[in-house]
Parts: C-alpha cells; sequence; structure tokens
C-alpha cells in the first residue's frame, strides 16, 4: 500500500494536467467565442485608432492568424514558460501577477483561518445543545451564508474604519489592514463550514460509539474533539474545493472595496478589457490551485478515516 | 459572485454617510481658518484616487488620468493659461515663422532630469520623434501633433520643430503631459518599461516616481533640485510636501469614508451625492474646477434614419429639459450646458435658449417631418413604423451619474414621442458596432484644452475607422471647411470667430446634445493649502503643503 502512494500521486498529476489543460482550452476558445476584436482589447475600452495603427497592432500580435495557429502558437509558448505580455498593462503576464499572488493568497489563506475558527468554535459549542441555541446558531450561519460581502465589507469599513479608526481602510499594509478583508472573505466560508461541522458533530455525537465514550467516563470535551471531531471533519475537508472557489470569486468584491492588489481584482479588469493572457493566465492558476487542493484532500482523507484507506488500496489493485 | 445593484449600493451609501456626518461634526474645527504664515516643508499627502492608469507612459496611454497623475513627474515647453495663452516653462521664449510651420524654441538651462541627465535640444528631438514614431504606438500624444515632421538641434539649449502645415492646436498640445519629457536615458534603457510606472519613469518634474503596487497605490517623492516651475506658478522651487500618495479607491464611499476619517487628505472625484457630506464638515473643503474640452455629450448619427433629418434632431434637442435633469441627476450641482464646448476652453461661445425645452417646438418639428401618429403607448410612427431611436452603452464604462441621464433623456425624449431604447453592450460588442455606425445615439465626454477637438469630433475624415471620434458621422463641407481654417489661423481672435461659427452651426444643426457643464470636484481637508488646477483642470500638488500639526 505505501508503494501505492506515489503512483497514485503520479497519475493524478497527469489527469490533473489534463484538467488544467482542458480548461484553458476552453477559456481560450470561449474569450474568442464572445467576438470582438482583439486590437480593441489591446487598444483599450474606447479608443479609435487609424488604420495604420491597427494593422501594426494585428501583425504584431499576429491575430492575422487563423485561430487554431494562434492557438498552437501561444500553447507552444506555453509549455516554455512563456504567458506572454498583457494587453492593456503591456507588461509581460509573470510580472503583472507576480505582486498580486502574495496580497491574495496572505488574504485567502487568514480568511481560511478565520472561517475554521470561527466555525469550529461555533460547532463545538453549539452541537447537540438543545433546540433554541440550535435555532439561533443555525439562523447566524444562514445569515453569514447570505449576506453580500459588498454591502457587509462596506458597512465593516464604515464602522470600524471611518467611525471608529480602529483599522485603515486596506491596502496591503501589515496585519492591521489585512482585518477587515479577511474577516469579510471569511464570513460565508464561516457560515457554511459551521453549518456542515455541526451537523456532522451531531451526527457523530448520537452514534453508539459517542454513548460507550461517555460511558467510560471521558469529559465531554474531549468526546467532542477527539472523537467526533474526527467525524465531522471529513464533509468540511471534502468542501475544500468549493472554499478556494469561494474565496477567489470573493476576493475579486472584497479587493475592490478595500482597494487591495490582488489576483480577484487583476481578473475583473482583465475580464472587462478582454485582456486575454492575463485572463488565460489566471484560469489556469485558478484550475492548478483547485486540482491542487482536490489531490491533498484525497491524500488527506484516508488518514483521517481508516476505513477509505482500504478502499484506495482495492481500486490502485483493481487498475 | 453577487453584485449589488446601482440603487441598493445608493441606499446604503445614504445611510452610511448620514452615520459619518454625524460622527465627524463632533471633530475639531477650529484648526485653522485663519492665516498660518508662510507654507511649510515636509510631510506626506494621500490623494484618494478614483481611477488608476493602465498605463503610466502619457506618451502612449490615452487616457486622462495617466496624464493628470504623472503630470507629478513630467513637464512640458510650456503651460497653458485658463486664458488660452501660454508661459515660458522648460521654454524660456520660441517664436514661430514659415507661415507657421517651424517653431523654435529656446530651452531653459540648468534643468535635468532625476536620473541627473540634462535637459536638452536632444531630450526634446529624442522625445518627440518617439512620439512620432510608429514603434511607439501613441494612442493620443501622436494624433496631437499629427503635422509634426521633425526636430533640429540648432544648438544645445534650441531646437527647431518643423510640422507639415500651419497648426494652431500646436502649443496647446505642446502644453499637455502627453507631450512631456522622459529622461534619454530611459528612452534609451527599455521603453517598454515605461507604462509600468515605478522608477522607470524619470522627468523633470517635482516629483520622483519611487513605486507602484497596481490595484493600490503609486507614491512619489519630492525631487530636492526642482526650480522650473511654469512662469506666473505661485511657488517656483522643490515641493513643499516629502512625499504624495495616491491610493486607488475606485468606490466613491470609500474615498469619502478614507477623507473623513483622516486617512487621505485629498479625495478626487466626489460623488454628487457625496459632496453635501464633505461641505458639512468644517475641516473640509471641496475645490472644485471645469475641465476644458466636450462634456458628457449625446452624438446624434446623422447618417441614419430618423436623425438624419435635422428636423428630428432638433426636436430631440428642445425635448431636452436639461434644468430638470441636472437638478436631480447632480443635485443642482452642475449647470446646463450651452454648447458643445465647455466654457473653461479658449473659443468657447454660448448659444442661448438651451437651459428649458420648447416640447411645443419639437412637436411642430415632428409634425412637419410626417411622423404625426400616435400608437397606443404614445409614441410617434410613420406608416407604421415607430420613431425610435438605439442608445448602445457599455455598463462597465458609464458611471452612475451617466446611467440616470441617459435614462433621463429617454423620459424626454419619450414626452415628444420619440422612443429612446438604451441597449446595454458588452464593449466587444459595442465597439464593431460603434465603429460601423449601427446607432443612432452614443454618448461620452472629451476633455481637451483646445476647441480644435471639435475637428477631431465632426471632422468628416475623423470617423471612427479612421481613428477619429465624429460620432455624430456628419459630413458637412460648410464645417469642415471653417474646421480646417480654425485649425490652421495662428490669430486668435480669427480662430475664436471662426469656432463661434462652428458652435453656431452644431446648434443649429443638431449634430449633438451637450447636457451639463463637467466640473472635477476634488474634497480636501483644510490643513490641505495651495491646491490649485492648471488650464486642463489636472490638480498640481508642487505648490501644496499642510498646514500645523496633526
Amino acid at each position: 500500500m505505501r508503494s501505492g502512494v506515489p503512483r497514485y500521486v503520479l497519475r493524478r498529476s497527469i489527469a490533473a494536467l489534463a484538467v488544467v489543460w482542458g480548461s484553458v482550452t476552453v477559456a481560450f476558445v470561449a474569450l474568442h467565442l464572445i467576438g470582438g476584436s482583439p486590437v480593441d482589447a489591446v487598444l483599450g475600452p474606447t479608443v479609435s485608432a487609424t488604420p495604420g495603427l491597427r494593422q501594426q497592432i494585428i501583425r504584431a500580435y499576429g491575430f492575422d492568424q487563423p485561430l487554431v495557429v494562434q492557438y498552437g502558437v501561444w500553447l507552444g509558448k506555453l509549455l516554455t514558460g512563456d504567458l506572454g505580455y498583457s494587453y492593456q498593462l503591456n507588461e509581460p503576464v509573470p510580472r503583472v501577477l507576480a505582486d498580486q499572488l502574495g496580497p491574495t493568497c496572505q488574504l485567502a489563506l487568514a480568511a481560511v483561518g478565520v472561517a475554521v475558527v470561527v466555525a469550529l468554535a461555533t460547532a463545538l459549542l453549539a452541537a447537540g445543545r438543545g433546540r433554541v441555541i440550535g435555532a439561533v446558531v443555525s439562523a447566524v450561519e444562514m445569515a453569514a451564508v447570505s449576506v453580500p460581502q459588498f454591502w457587509f465589507g462596506l458597512l465593516a469599513l464604515s464602522v470600524v474604519s471611518f467611525r471608529w479608526r480602529l483599522l485603515p481602510i486596506a491596502g496591503d499594509q501589515g496585519v492591521a489592514s489585512l482585518v477587515l478583508p479577511a474577516v469579510t472573505l471569511a464570513v460565508p466560508v464561516a457560515g457554511t463550514l459551521a453549518q456542515v461541522v455541526r451537523a456532522g458533530l451531531e451526527e457523530a455525537l448520537a452514534q453508539p460509539f459517542a454513548l460507550t465514550v461517555r460511558a467510560r467516563g471521558v469529559r465531554e470535551s474531549v468526546l467532542r474533539v477527539r472523537h467526533a471531531l474526527r467525524h465531522a471533519a471529513l464533509p468540511a475537508l471534502n468542501l475544500a474545493g468549493w472554499t478556494a472557489g469561494s474565496l477567489l470569486s470573493g476576493a475579486v468584491l472584497v479587493e475592490t472595496v478595500f482597494a487591495r492588489p490582488g489576483v480577484g481584482r487583476v481578473l475583473i479588469t482583465a475580464v472587462t478589457a478582454q485582456d486575454t493572457p492575463v485572463v488565460m493566465a489566471v484560469v489556469m492558476l485558478s484550475a492548478t490551485t483547485f486540482t491542487v487542493i482536490n489531490l491533498l484532500v484525497d491524500l488527506l482523507v484516508p488518514l483521517l478515516d481508516p476505513r477509505l484507506r482500504d478502499g484506495r488500496a482495492t481500486r490502485e489493485a483493481r487498475a | 459572485m453577487r453584485i449589488p445593484s446601482r440603487h441598493q449600493l445608493v441606499a446604503l451609501l445614504l445611510v452610511a454617510t448620514a452615520g459619518l456626518t454625524a460622527c465627524s461634526r463632533s471633530g475639531s474645527a477650529a484648526e485653522d481658518m485663519g492665516p498660518s504664515g508662510p507654507p511649510r516643508s515636509g510631510g506626506t499627502l494621500t490623494v484618494a484616487a478614483d481611477k488608476e492608469p493602465d498605463c503610466y507612459d502619457p506618451q502612449v496611454s490615452p487616457a486622462d488620468v495617466t496624464a493628470s497623475l504623472m503630470r507629478n513627474v513630467y513637464d512640458s515647453l510650456i503651460a497653458q493659461r485658463p486664458d488660452g495663452t501660454f508661459a515660458p516653462w522648460l521654454a524660456t521664449g520660441w517664436k514661430v515663422s514659415g507661415e507657421g510651420t517651424v517653431y523654435t524654441f529656446r530651452l531653459r538651462r540648468g534643468v535635468t532630469f532625476t536620473d541627473g541627465t540634462p535637459f536638452d535640444a536632444t531630450a526634446v528631438k529624442v522625445n518627440l520623434d518617439r512620439i512620432a514614431a510608429p514603434a511607439t504606438k501613441s494612442e493620443y500624444a501622436a494624433a496631437l501633433i499629427e503635422p509634426y515632421r521633425s526636430t533640429t538641434v540648432v544648438d544645445r539649449h534650441t531646437v527647431r520643430i518643423r510640422l507639415s502645415r500651419p497648426f494652431a492646436p500646436f502649443l496647446s498640445a505642446l502644453s499637455t503631459t502627453y507631450l512631456g519629457f522622459h529622461s534619454p536615458r530611459s528612452l534609451h534603457a527599455a521603453p517598454g518599461a515605461l507604462c509600468a510606472g515605478g522608477p522607470s519613469a524619470v522627468g523633470t518634474g517635482p516629483f520622483r516616481f519611487v513605486s507602484h503596487t497596481k490595484g493600490q497605490q503609486a507614491e512619489f517623492v519630492r525631487n530636492p533640485r526642482y526650480a522650473w516651475a511654469p512662469q506666473g506658478a505661485g511657488h517656483q522651487g522643490p515641493a513643499y510636501l516629502d512625499t504624495l500618495v495616491y491610493r486607488f479607491l475606485p468606490v466613491g464611499f470609500v474615498r469619502i469614508g478614507a477623507l473623513l476619517s483622516g486617512q487621505a487628505e485629498v479625495a478626487d472625484g466626489v460623488p454628487p451625492q457625496h459632496t453635501r457630506t464633505v461641505r458639512a464638515d468644517r475641516r473640509m473643503r471641496l475645490i472644485s474646477q471645469v475641465p476644458p474640452g466636450v462634456g458628457y455629450t449625446y452624438f446624434l448619427n446623422t447618417r441614419r434614419a430618423p436623425f438624419a433629418d435635422r428636423r428630428i434632431r432638433l426636436a430631440a434637442a428642445c425635448a431636452l429639459d436639461r434644468h430638470t435633469l441636472l437638478e436631480s441627476v447632480y443635485f443642482g450641482q452642475r449647470r446646463p450646458a450651452d454648447s458643445v464646448l465647455s466654457p473653461a476652453t479658449p473659443g468657447h461661445h454660448p448659444s442661448p435658449g438651451a437651459e428649458r425645452p420648447d416640447r411645443a417646438r419639437a412637436d411642430r418639428l415632428l409634425d412637419a417631418a410626417g411622423w404625426h401618429h400616435r400608437d397606443q403607448e404614445g409614441y410617434r410612427t410613420w406608416h407604421g413604423h415607430r420613431l425610435s431611436v438605439d442608445l448602445p452603452f457599455v455598463a462597465d464604462f458609464t458611471p452612475a451619474e451617466q446611467r440616470t441621464l441617459d435614462e433621463g433623456v429617454r423620459a424626454d425624449l419619450g414626452k415628444v414621442g420619440i422612443e429612446v431604447r438604451l441597449i446595454r453592450l458588452a464593449a466587444n460588442d459595442f465597439l464593431p458596432r460603434r465603429n460601423a455606425g449601427r446607432y443612432d445615439m452614443v454618448a461620452f465626454r472629451w476633455p481637451a484644452a483646445d476647441a480644435d477637438v471639435l475637428r477631431t469630433l465632426f471632422g468628416s475624415g475623423q470617423t471612427f475607422t479612421q481613428g477619429g471620434y465624429n460620432a455624430s458621422r456628419t459630413a458637412d463641407r460648410v464645417l469642415d471647411a471653417w474646421l480646417w481654417s480654425a485649425s490652421t489661423v495662428g490669430d486668435r481672435t480669427r480662430r475664436d470667430a471662426l469656432y463661434a461659427r462652428i458652435q453656431r452651426r452644431i446648434a443649429a444643426q443638431g449634430y449633438a446634445l451637450p447636457t451639463a457643464v463637467d466640473r472635477r470636484v476634488v474634497g480636501a481637508h483644510r490643513r490641505v493649502r495651495g491646491l490649485t488646477f492648471d488650464a486642463h483642470a489636472w490638480p498640481l500638488f508642487q505648490g501644496v503643503w499642510l498646514a500645523g500639526a496633526r
């Protein structure tokens, strides 16, 4: 079984490459299907240009080539690590993204941290505590899931930053400026995670093993943290891919409201301006993130749940 | 992803700002209304800016925001005064000869770029040649000096610029940031990197561009050797501020919050619904200036029915109730436009009676044009066709106030029986449609410091496909001839007389519907002293200083 893990990782990595390739190809086709001239994208939103300038752009970017050729050229460059030039910013795409990745990762990790802590605390404290507490917590969770992030962000800013002047608006200026955006981004994730973990905990606590543990005289808190949480963590872990997705889409809003640099803000500008090379790079980046996260989850789950270890071994054997 | 609708947002902002006003009133108001001594050096000023440049090279980018921001870094040969005359700047004097095709500039001595390179005749030549070179892919600067032919270095401090024809707007063009000067060394090293901004952008200006974080801010520090402000500027020497920071805050409410909570000293682009909040705060003041050029204007497509008929264009002009419209969109903070040119443009000529609608005249005009039947919804018809016009727009590039204006225009024209269809498009659908002339109206603004902008907007050779902006698609020989003479005549009085005739003709033919006189509204803390605008309504920070300690 041990030797199976590297092979499994290798196979999954190849599949992951296929997923990434597929998603960028779909993005490439989609960006060209929505029509419009890429020359306009290079020129900018409302600029009109002399025929000479247009011709020059067409030649410089190879827009006169058939789409298949453009795709081939793009893919070939991609394989050599060349992500191309941003139409709008006139800079190599890696340089556009380089400064933006750090702030987004910081924001996302901080938000995950906040969400996990809040969700676990809520779930551990509130699970199986009677109908009234359950209803209140459930209402709060629902509110967290449904509150529009744009609105929440503006409200947080106007109270905490403008009125109380406790924290700066944002930007990327140390820990203080990370608090409001991270909390804003964490709210819906925390709501969902809390719901899932709490439901899992309640289910686990109703199982016969919980009774056995209690009968051994183990304290309630130990039962919850050491035994029941392990059961409840599985469904939450499987949400990791979804979490990554909602963090990225949330980052688009949060980065705009709080004026933080980041991939989300770059993405929205790039999509609006049809800045194909940048959009493609962000798509590739997010596809890679998704597959890596899912791979990690698949590797982690058997560690948490012994029942699944054999399952995978059997799959391996059959293959 | 969920983005709240404009209405939800506006409602929220109103509620939130009410709270802000309440709290900020309690702040100390006694800070400094009286005289506070001579200007003092030092300090950091943060500007909450609404837009972030895509490209920081004004020789390449056409964006107003690039020109405005990079004014801190790049100087020009001359400066335009509000009355349309010019003051010496990097050039101490100039003369025009060869019937307006040869300009000789004497350059100021002792000017250096912040990388130590001297500013001399070669620097002027290298820059102008670069703008005109097709490889630069200049999207605006090259068009501003379109008849440029060559520059000759006469001696170290004299240049002679030759044009292919007399070109009256030349001096105005030279006064813009678009024709500011890069250090020849930075042009030589990596011209492509100039778009990215940051330390690679080297000019002779009062500030150095030290760093730039995309999506967040741009930071400038004082150029300590600066001693060549335009003649007549209040302050000649180095900037008072140590550091100037632009924070890019695209959400209006956040900009105002930053200003009122002391996280920024200046907020650019104060939205009309927030001016009261800023004014109510005694620590703050509003400074505003009318920019020259063409304000938000509806251009009527003269080559497509129904606006091919002059009577219908005029009816639309008569139907517009600018006064009421602006009252509701800008809360009375904008005056109705009395010409297609803003009053800040040299050569502006008002045509009276534009403020109030004349629906009776609109009705007469439309009846006379044959559209006297009405359908069930009250729109006029002709042989069963409804009188309707298409107004395509791109939501991403249309600010909220303009969307409201569009709705108001739709309502006003509806009152005389013209149906306006607002067609929301993505940029990639809009541009081919615009360039092919498949619309009845389009609307935009076009800031420019010279009335020659009207040639770009109404000259028959200036179609979108030719790189111009003739959105009315006019092919008016009379107008063409006048516009051409106005662009070649050097004499100011004769030019003004021509532009008066041109503006009267544009109004009489109903080619365009101007709406409001634009205004650049800046909110500033009262500690901020010496903030002025140049002739382009770009704020100038060289003479700005901060009064009192915090």
